[in-house]
């Protein structure tokens, strides 16, 4: 029998059986690699995504601290709202515009469409921020498919310690307060006050007193403050430079204000918390200290006044120009700012005596404000989502009475009136005869007509004070030459009431003493009220007699305590002293013209 | 007497049946090698053809991203408008335009209109008004191979890039978010 050379069927068809087994195992491996493909691409473009979402919460977060609580991935109290959306047809508010639909972005569509979800966990990561984990997930042929990003952004209440700026000049502070409060010299203050309570009390008296008065005669700061006055008294258009720089002045003043104002903090608390720290000092000194607390109570509350002013004046400005914007860039930062400066007046409104010429101050700032968030949710309904969800949170916050908790400046701001106002009302009243200072002279070449304001001016020329009184004879300031008044009492005087009095239009003080005696304006009492214009009797030494202005003090023996210029025969500058002390250097008393009797 | 013998004729080949079903097999597993082969070629073309595009997408969008975040302020389009083409002022004050080109090889080989990305740099201190003078150098290719593109001005400061790109017959989309770096008070 022949042998046979070829396969048989049965050898070919198990060789047929292993090749087709191995086309199998090649057919799946192609397409794992095909499915692994579509995922990689899935994946690169859900990055993509994922990032876009992430530029889209910072955008939020830069023009709005709770950005993330606005875009809704986080409630009130900043838990997680477990955001979990499809991304077609505008149903996220990321996704919103342009929306990804089947006419615009078939192929974004196509892959979006089929199980693709955005889900943006939260979590509070530290005190002032949100940890973000946006992540895409998706249905991929090759099983599921997620993307994940990882990022910080700002959002739950940011609290941080106050920090000033201000440095107050400490090295010369307990020599002032010897020398300015006490009138004392060559002496320390321990031996004047021996409390160390109370002498704390005292230097934080002298710190509020002293910087105080340094920044309202400060020439930088009197002068802008009239510049920004002088400006917005004109008529600039909101886009001019003119208009800007004014703005920019009224923000710089209260900024600038803030800071001092937070400097003091701690030392109004002091000053208000242990006040009765000071009963236990002697009486002339007690009133002494009484007189400069009460000073630095009324210098403090005219601070808030101008600090507010200012920011009523600031956001009011910053609202005309962020309607007159033709940068969009500039629009938006005039809207930060408006934003900014009108939170501080809604929660100032408890404190804006003095601010407003007529009207309620709390009506007038609360539609102001109602106002402003109105013109921003309309104006930007279309346009920018993200100031249109600012303005409506706002108007959330202000409605629950959110703000402070909200905005760490307005907590800050808030409190800091609130002290100010309880300083204000405890403050001391040592001698009702002592007017309150009226700030408006400090620094200036003279005094304002007022009675108050003669005594304030006058006080200013001390030692310690501006010194910037302009005598206009010899064209001297004491600050400049300590000898400016010297013999020049009536001009002193003359000049402390602006002028106004018709006589002291005399050619010395004997001669304007005379006149008043010829209109019945002279009193002799030694009870002269503050800002009473006194005389003494022409001498041989001294032929033309002596004029000075009496402070309302009296000292522990109840002596009427005057100020007055000095002489080539005596001392150069300007004192206070009492009468007697005045009497013995000068002559005879000869009595006093009454400051409401003598004014035109 | 003659012997009769039944002798069995030996075989020497295959029977038309036994070819048949070798032959039929031989041509199917041919045709599966072949479209096994085909279709690997194919899947491994679009997997490299997938990264390339991919590689162009990420250069695309990177090298636009940092042209806008050069700049401080935006000029076309308008707020919530949008246009394919993006004017922008950077922080030196110069005048920045992003604008599509048509591609006329590609647009002829894909058969719809396939644009590069350009970017143009007007440059303040020496740009003339009176005269303006094309300056070839301050002409950049950012990307090419896109057959749609769209800038819409989310806010102030960012913007929504809408690309659609297509190579060899497939579409490539992607959106993405471009904001200002540069807020120009500082130079």
């Amino acid at each position: 029998m022949k042998k046979r050379k070829g396969f048989t069927l049965l050898e070919i068809t198990i060789g047929m059986f292993i090749l087709g087994g191995v086309l199998v195992i090649y057919l799946q491996s192609m397409q794992s690699s095909r499915k692994k493909t579509e995922y990689y691409s899935e994946h690169f473009i859900a990055s993509i995504m994922a990032a876009k979402v992430v530029e889209s919460c910072f955008q939020e977060t830069d023009i709005n601290l709770y950005g993330i609580e606005a875009l809704g991935l986080v409630d009130e109290s900043g838990q997680s709202l477990n955001f979990n959306t499809p991304v077609t047809d505008g149903q996220t508010v990321f996704f919103k515009t342009p929306e990804i639909t089947e006419e615009q972005h078939p192929h974004l569509y196509r892959m979006f469409s089929k199980d693709f979800m955005l889900n943006i966990d939260s979590e509070k990561a530290s005190k002032p921020h949100f940890k973000l984990n946006t992540a895409f997930a998706w249905k991929a042929s090759t099983g599921a498919g997620k993307f994940n990003f990882f990022c910080n952004f700002p959002g739950s209440v940011i609290r941080k310690e106050p920090h000033s700026t201000f440095a107050f000049p400490e090295a010369r502070l307990e020599k002032k307060l010897v020398e300015r409060f006490f009138e004392e010299k060559d002496k320390s203050l321990g031996s004047i006050i021996s409390s160390p309570g109370a002498r704390e009390v005292a230097l934080s008296t002298g710190r509020i007193y002293f910087s105080v008065s340094n920044l309202l005669r400060d020439k930088d700061f009197t002068e802008s403050f009239a510049k920004a006055e002088q400006l917005a008294g004109e008529p600039h258009a909101p886009d001019s430079d003119k208009f800007h720089q004014a703005t920019e002045i009224y923000f710089n003043i209260s900024r600038n204000i803030l800071d001092l104002m937070l400097y003091l903090k701690p030392e109004i608390e002091r000053v208000n918390r242990d006040m009765n720290m000071i009963d236990s000092m002697n009486l002339r000194n007690k009133t002494r200290l009484q007189v400069f607390i009460r000073r630095s109570g009324f210098a403090v509350d005219k601070l808030r006044q101008i600090f507010l002013i200012s920011v009523n004046e600031a956001a009011s400005r910053y609202r005309e120009q962020m309607k007159s914007s033709t940068s969009l860039r500039s629009q938006r930062l005039m809207i930060e700012k408006s934003l900014s400066m009108h939170r501080l007046l809604m929660v100032s409104t408890d404190f804006c005596e003095g601010v407003f010429e007529s009207g309620d101050a709390r009506s007038i700032i609360r539609a102001e404000y109602s106002r402003l968030l109105d013109t921003l949710e309309k104006f930007f309904a279309d346009k920018d989502q993200s100031i249109m969800r600012l303005a409506a949170q706002e108007r959330k916050f202000v409605q629950n009475n959110r703000l402070k908790d909200r905005y760490f400046v307005c907590d800050l701001v808030f409190q800091l009136f609130a002290e100010i106002a309880s300083f204000k009302e405890n403050l001391p009243d040592p001698d009702p005869g002592v007017p309150d200072p009226d700030l408006s002279v400090v620094g200036q070449p003279s005094g304002n007509g007022t009675a108050v304001g003669a005594v304030t001016w006058a006080q200013d020329q001390l030692d310690g004070g501006s010194g910037r009184g302009l005598n206009v004879n010899n064209g001297k300031k004491i600050c400049d030459d300590p000898k400016a008044w010297n013999d020049w009492c009536l001009a002193f005087v003359n000049t402390a009431y602006n002028r106004e009095v018709p006589e002291l239009a005399h050619e010395s003080a004997i001669a304007s003493y005379n006149a008043m005696q010829r209109a019945g304006k002279i009193k002799t009492d030694k009870r002269p009220p503050a800002g009473a214009i006194m005389y003494t009797e022409a001498t041989s030494s001294n032929p033309y007699g002596h004029i000075f202005i009496a402070t309302g003090k009296t000292n522990e023996n109840g002596e009427p305590i005057v100020i007055t210029s000095g002489s080539a025969a005596s001392f150069d500058g300007i004192r206070e002293m009492t009468l007697n002390q005045m009497i013995d250097i000068c002559g005879n008393y000869l009595g006093y013209a009454v400051p409401g009797q003598v004014l035109r | 007497m003659y012997k009769t013998h039944n002798s069995v004729k030996t075989r020497s080949g295959f029977t038309l049946a036994e070819i048949s079903v070798v032959v039929g097999l031989v041509s199917l597993l041919s045709i599966m090698i072949f479209r096994f082969y085909f279709q690997s070629n194919k899947a491994q073309t679009t997997l490299i053809e997938g990264l390339q595009m991919q590689n162009t997408i990420v250069t695309g969008v990177n090298k636009v991203l940092r042209e806008i975040r050069s700049g401080t302020e935006f000029i076309v389009p308008d707020l919530s408008e949008q246009a394919p083409v993006l004017v922008f002022s950077d922080f030196e004050n110069n005048t920045v335009a992003i604008f599509p080109m048509l591609n006329k090889d590609l647009t002829k080989n894909e058969g719809e209109n396939i644009y590069d990305l350009y970017r143009y740099k007007a440059v303040s201190k020496t740009f003339d008004m009176s005269s303006p003078v094309h300056d070839p150098d301050n002409l950049d290719l950012l990307c090419s191979d896109i057959s749609d593109i769209s800038f819409r001005l989310a806010n102030a400061r960012s913007l929504t890039i809408t690309f659609a790109f297509k190579r060899a017959g497939k579409s490539y989309q992607t959106i993405t978010e471009g904001s200002l770096m540069n807020s120009g008070d500082v130079r």
